[in-house]
C-alpha cells in the first residue's frame, strides 16, 4: 500500500494525516469515533438497509477526509448529517415493502421484556408500522425519520433537507396523520 | 386482541414507539475501524485544492487563443476564385476562342488556371450560361481575358510590322 497506515489505538487503523503527522491522524480518528454512529443512523433512516447505510457512512467520512477540512467544520453534526443524507439518498433504491425490512431489522424491534405472545403481537404491529412508514412518500418519510432520530432539532432537519422549517413541520404532521389514520383503520374489526 | 385494541387508543404513543425503533438500529460492531480502514485504503487527502482547475482553465484559454485564428484562416475562401482564369475555367467547351490570331499576342507566362478544387464557390448554372453567351458574342475579348497574365511583370508586345505601301501600283 503506498500510504503508510499507523495506529492510534491498538485496534483502530488510522490513515496518515494530510501533513503526514500523527496529530492529524489522531484528530481524524477522534472525529470518526465521535460521529460514526450518528452518521450511520442518518444514513439508515434514509437508505433503510444496514449495508447501504454503512457504505454511505464510509463514503461520508472518506469525502470529508479527502476534503481535508474536518478540523475547520463549525457545526460538525449538521455538516455530517447533510453529507450522509445526500449520499444515502443516492443509495436508496425503490423496493417492495416486504424487502424493506432486513432480518437484522426484524430482530432488532422485538422487546425482550414482553411475554412470547405479547412480544409476537408487538413485533407484528411494529413491523407493520415500519412498513407503513416506509410506504410513505419520501418527502414525508425523510423529515419524519430524521426528526425521530432525536439528535437533530427541527431547524437542523430543515437545513439537511434544504427546506423551510415550516414545511418540515407540516410534512411531519401530515406523515403522522397518515400513520394515525392507517393505524385506526387497522384496529377496526 | 383486547390488549392491542387498548393500545390503539393512544395511537401517537404507538407511532412514537415505532419511530424510535425505526431509527434506533445500531451498526455492526467495529464501524469506526471499518471506516478508518476504508479511508486509509483510499489514499491521502487532496492537498492541491483549486490549483489544477486554474491550470486547466489557463491551458484551455491558451488552446483557444491559438486554435481560433487557425480555424478562421482555414475557413477563408481561396484567392484563386477572384482571378479571371478561374472564372474562365468554367466556360463551356462549346464556345472556344477563335482560331484567328489576335493582333496583339500576350506573353505566355500567365499563371496556370485554378483547378476545380481551388475554387471555393463554383459559379451557378445561370452565371455560367451568361458567361458562355458573352464569350460567343465577343470572342476576341474573352480570348484576351483568358491569356491575361496574373503577375505584375510587364506585358511583352511584339513590335508591329506594317508592310510598306506600294506606291508604284498606284502609278
Amino acid at each position: 500500500m503506498p500510504n503508510a497506515i499507523f495506529s492510534v489505538t491498538p485496534r483502530a487503523p488510522v490513515p496518515e494525516g494530510a501533513g503526514g503527522g500523527a496529530r492529524r491522524a489522531a484528530s481524524f480518528a477522534a472525529f470518526v469515533e465521535r460521529h460514526s454512529r450518528f452518521v450511520y443512523r442518518i444514513a439508515l433512516a434514509v437508505a433503510r438497509n444496514p449495508q447501504d447505510a454503512e457504505d454511505a457512512a464510509q463514503e461520508t467520512f472518506l469525502q470529508i477526509f479527502r476534503g481535508d477540512r474536518w478540523e475547520e467544520i463549525e457545526d460538525e453534526q449538521g455538516y455530517l448529517a447533510r453529507v450522509a443524507w445526500r449520499l444515502a439518498v443516492r443509495r436508496r433504491k425503490p423496493r417492495a415493502l416486504e424487502q424493506e425490512l432486513s432480518p437484522e431489522m426484524h430482530s432488532a424491534i422485538s422487546s425482550p421484556e414482553a411475554s412470547p405472545e405479547q412480544s409476537a403481537m408487538d413485533r407484528q404491529l411494529e413491523v407493520w408500522l415500519h412498513a407503513r412508514i416506509d410506504a410513505l412518500p419520501e418527502k414525508l418519510r425523510q423529515p419524519l425519520a430524521l426528526a425521530a432520530l432525536g439528535e437533530l432539532k427541527l431547524v437542523e432537519v430543515a437545513k439537511i433537507l434544504r427546506l423551510p422549517e415550516g414545511t418540515v413541520r407540516r410534512r411531519i404532521h401530515t406523515a403522522r396523520q397518515k400513520l394515525r389514520q392507517e393505524l385506526a383503520e387497522r384496529s377496526k374489526p | 386482541m383486547n390488549h392491542e385494541n387498548g393500545r390503539l387508543d393512544n395511537l401517537d404513543t404507538l407511532i412514537d414507539a415505532a419511530l424510535a425503533s425505526y431509527t434506533s438500529l445500531e451498526p455492526r460492531p467495529g464501524l469506526e475501524q471499518r471506516i478508518l480502514a476504508s479511508v486509509a485504503a483510499a489514499g491521502r487527502p487532496r492537498r492541491w485544492g483549486w490549483r489544477p482547475l486554474w491550470a486547466l482553465a489557463a491551458a484551455a484559454a491558451l488552446i483557444a487563443v491559438v486554435a481560433i485564428p487557425l480555424v478562421f484562416r482555414s475557413a477563408r475562401p481561396t484567392v484563386a476564385v477572384l482571378h479571371p482564369p478561374a472564372v474562365a475555367q468554367h466556360f463551356p467547351q462549346s464556345a472556344p476562342a477563335p482560331a484567328t490570331p489576335a493582333r496583339y499576342t500576350l506573353a505566355s507566362h500567365a499563371r496556370p488556371a485554378a483547378t476545380q478544387s481551388e475554387v471555393s464557390h463554383p459559379l451557378a448554372q445561370s452565371s455560367s450560361g451568361r458567361l458562355a453567351s458573352m464569350a460567343s458574342a465577343a470572342p476576341v475579348t474573352i480570348a484576351l481575358i483568358r491569356n491575361q497574365p496574373l503577375t505584375d511583370e510587364p506585358i511583352h508586345v511584339k513590335p508591329i510590322s506594317i508592310a510598306p505601301i506600294q506606291i508604284a501600283a498606284l502609278n
